[in-house]
């Protein structure tokens, strides 16, 4: 009873003296606030967040991203490349992207990585006749809606197919054309990214995708979307914040703005994007895919549903949107789509169905056939452009390149002074590509010494 | 002394000597089991003559009395140099009085002057050859011959124990005549004498001409060359003809049969030894083994290819150890061992 008493009469006073206690005045809870430590993931920094120094030479991206992006390549040998110019494209002739072609192609991320970019002062390209044919395709393009203006670009894997896109993106962008580019379709479907169900259209979004690929449009096509004012006014909400864009917004500004409010529910700023630049006949369109076959590949995505179902690519926004441009239901009123397959997706009836080399198979599962995909394909017709291996010709004008750009060391490039020398040095390299194949000779250069 | 007082001991001695001897002449068949001899001893002047003795046929062989002195034709024989030598000759420093008949009717002299060789059989066949030889060092030579030529081949091992030592033959032994008959056969055609080839008849074989021409690989009415080759537990069919360096391996282009670049240049080398990179398209199927030996018997193959198309690389390719069948294998697991030559964490204590 007492001990009850006494507790009680304790925990009374304890009260008591938080009632009559004072605040904290703002500076003091100020210094409270700084010397709390917050943490951090960030690699770049330490734990306690201050900024983390490091040894000299280190790095926190991996070796290939380093060597590809951290401009290895000024220290290149500088050589004597004509530029990839539209409409003087001559065959077998090696080429550059300089200047402000180089600048927006880096944007639109054309170079990859383990492309051997960095060993050139400019990144390089060889005119085949492929290139010419996307030359004749864009060229043709322009001044025609992209509905009627489909290419399907297909190869084995290393024959140049991603190269060849990023020759079609200097050609567009130099015939003043917006590109919008995506380099890798995987990501559309393989759950790298978040996504968000629009209940209104009933399509899911992909904010994070979408507003990297806004950025990548932004820098790459600054002067065209300048150039193009909104058709209509627009407002835009998000955490309550309104804004209005008139009539005499630029594009630009109003993509950069919309740009991060992406997560918003229900919003329809992408799709509004896209309308705009459906609606506008100033600069011809293209889109661009690779990796198209990851369609293809397994119409089910990573990603689930609120019943634990893996949901069809075509109920997400982007990829539903390729589909209606590629089938026609939607259009440019000038541009065209430039599709990449890729040799890492299975070479299932679906992916035969869209090149062309065979009729749909019934009752097969619809992981080896998928008529959301097949059925666009039997009933459109499609430009399809093979890319071949590469010929002795051709090795012979790159390897002349490489030496001059001395990727092959001087001791090596010696003794291929002699004509019969050199010649069998071509030969060498073509069966070491594996006849022709332009990653392996890159490979067969670089790696074998 | 008639030699019927003999031992019969001593003619049991006799009798076993005289399989090997051919101082004996037959005198008679006296039975199904016995023969008559009389030893061929040179007759002293005044000396009675032997009697025969009777000795049992399984003693002396089954020879008759006309092939019992001929049993090693065609060379001459010992005996044959001494029948009419004196028995002074043969024993040496005695008085021609002082000979006694009856040892020399004991005595027994081998057939063959090799007789205390390690293979006496061998050794005479050997001498005789060498001795044409020696012969006629004089006689020029025709490297180009070939036996494969003549449609005939050299007895093999085997068949030379029944007349070269049985089991006393050695290999060196067979390659020694086979070496001499090579150099006897090189002999110039036109000039070669008759006792050389009389002697090498005994030592040929006939060879039937689809043996003969089964080696000789040919191109076939596509001129491709079609062969096989082979590494570790790998095979290889291999399609090699005039083209302009495709390379095609169960379907699939190079780059796509193998990712490594040093399997690429294993099969690229057979093509950089003769300089002909980019002239040959190949045409592979290879089964069995894992990577690296599929790319060894597909190089095999190449290079076997490359011989049939021009035979003028096959010295090349040798030199370059392209064109003999590797045949390193997997050693094996060793008991006591965790591999082949692995040894488990040594231990102190």
């Amino acid at each position: 009873m007492l001990r009850a008493q006494i507790t009680r009469n304790v925990s009374l006073l304890h009260a008591r003296a938080f009632q009559t206690a004072t605040p904290l005045s703002k500076g003091a809870a100020k210094v409270v606030a700084t010397k709390k430590r917050k943490q951090t993931f960030n690699p770049s920094k330490g734990k306690s967040g201050e900024k983390a120094t490091r040894a000299a030479g280190s790095s926190v991206k991996g070796f290939v991203h380093e060597v590809s992006f951290t401009g290895y390549n000024k220290g290149a040998e500088n050589i004597a490349i004509a530029a990839l110019g539209a409409g003087a494209l001559q065959k077998g002739t090696v080429c550059a992207f300089e200047g402000a072609t180089r600048r927006d192609l880096a944007h639109f991320g054309s170079f990859h990585k383990l492309q051997y970019h960095e060993l050139f002062k400019n990144p390089i390209s060889l005119v085949r006749d492929e290139t010419l044919q996307v030359d004749a395709y864009v060229q043709k393009a322009v001044t025609s809606p992209s509905s009627e203006n489909v290419l399907l670009v297909s190869g084995k894997g290393g024959a140049g197919k991603t190269s060849l896109l990023a020759q079609a993106h200097a050609l567009a962008l130099q015939r003043a054309a917006i590109v919008l580019p995506i380099n890798n379709a995987d990501s559309l479907v393989d759950g790298s990214n978040d996504f968000l169900l629009n209940t209104e259209t009933g399509r899911y979004q992909q904010p994070m995708f979408v507003k990297n690929f806004l950025h990548k449009i932004l820098c790459g096509n600054k002067a065209a979307l300048q150039a193009l004012k909104l058709s209509q006014e627009y407002v835009s909400h998000y955490k309550g914040k309104q804004t209005k864009y008139d009539a005499q917004t630029s594009l630009y500004d109003y993509i950069k703005s919309v740009r991060t409010s992406l997560d918003t529910k229900n919003n329809a700023y992408f799709a509004t994007i896209i309308a705009e630049l459906a609606k506008q006949d100033q600069f011809p369109v293209f889109f661009t895919v690779d990796k198209f076959s990851t369609f293809t590949h397994n119409p089910y995505t990573q990603y689930r549903n609120t019943e634990n179902a893996p949901i069809h690519f075509s109920d997400f926004e982007l990829p539903a949107l390729l589909l209606d441009f590629v089938s026609g239901a939607q259009s440019f009123k000038r541009g065209g789509v430039i599709l990449a397959t890729s040799d890492v997706h299975k070479r299932n009836d679906t992916f035969r169905v869209m090149l062309g080399e065979m009729q749909p198979r019934p009752y097969v599962s619809v992981e080896e056939y998928d008529p959301t995909v097949g059925q666009v394909f039997l009933q459109k017709k499609v430009q399809r452009l093979a890319v071949a291996p590469l010929d002795l010709a051709e090795i012979r004008a790159l390897t002349q390149t490489f030496i001059a750009a001395k990727v092959i060391p001087e001791k090596e490039a010696e003794k291929l002074e002699d004509e019969e020398a050199f010649a069998s040095y071509v030969k060498q390299k073509y069966v070491l590509s594996g006849n022709g194949n332009f990653r392996e000779l890159l490979k067969s250069v670089v790696l074998f010494y | 002394m008639s030699l019927n007082l003999l031992h019969k001991r001593s003619l049991a001695s006799v009798g076993l000597l005289a399989r090997s001897f051919s101082t004996l002449s037959v005198v008679r068949q006296a039975d199904e089991n016995t023969v008559e001899v009389r030893p061929l001893i040179p007759q002293a002047s005044g000396a009675p003559a032997t009697d025969a003795i009777s000795v049992l046929r399984r003693d002396i062989g089954d020879v008759s009395a006309a092939s019992a002195s001929s049993a090693l034709a065609p060379y001459p024989s010992y005996t044959s140099i001494f029948e009419n030598l004196k028995p002074a000759t043969r024993t040496r420093g005695r008085e021609n009085s002082d000979v006694d008949a009856e040892l020399e009717a004991k005595r027994v002299v081998p057939k063959l002057n090799t007789f205390y060789a390690a293979n006496p059989e061998h050794e005479h066949n050997m001498d005789g050859l060498t001795s044409l030889l020696a012969k006629h060092r004089g006689i020029p030579v025709d490297t180009s011959k070939s036996t494969k030529e003549e449609r005939f081949r050299w007895v093999t091992m085997e068949e030379y124990k029944r007349f070269g030592g049985d089991t006393r033959l050695s290999p060196k032994a067979y390659k020694e005549l086979t070496k001499v008959l090579n150099r006897l056969f090189q002999m110039d055609e036109q000039l070669m004498p008759d006792e050389v080839e009389q002697s090498l008849e005994r030592y040929k074989k006939q060879v039937s001409t689809v043996f003969m021409t089964k080696g000789t690989k040919k191109l076939d009415e596509f001129g491709r060359a079609e062969v096989l080759g082979k590494r570790k537990t790998s095979g290889a069919k291999v399609y090699l003809t005039k083209g302009d360096g495709q390379i095609i391996i169960n379907g699939k282009s190079l780059d796509e049969f193998t990712p490594r670049l040093t399997d690429r240049a294993k099969l690229l080398f057979p093509f950089r030894v003769t300089g002909s990179e980019g002239e040959y398209n190949v045409f592979a199927v290879v089964t069995g083994g894992g990577p690296s030996g599929q790319i060894g018997a597909v190089a095999h193959g190449i290079a076997r290819g490359l011989v049939v198309h021009n035979p003028l690389f096959t010295q090349r390719l040798l030199k370059a150890g392209v064109l003999v069948r590797d045949r390193r294998r997997a050693e094996r697991k060793k008991p006591g061992k965790l591999g082949a030559r692995k040894s488990p964490t040594w231990v102190k204590r």
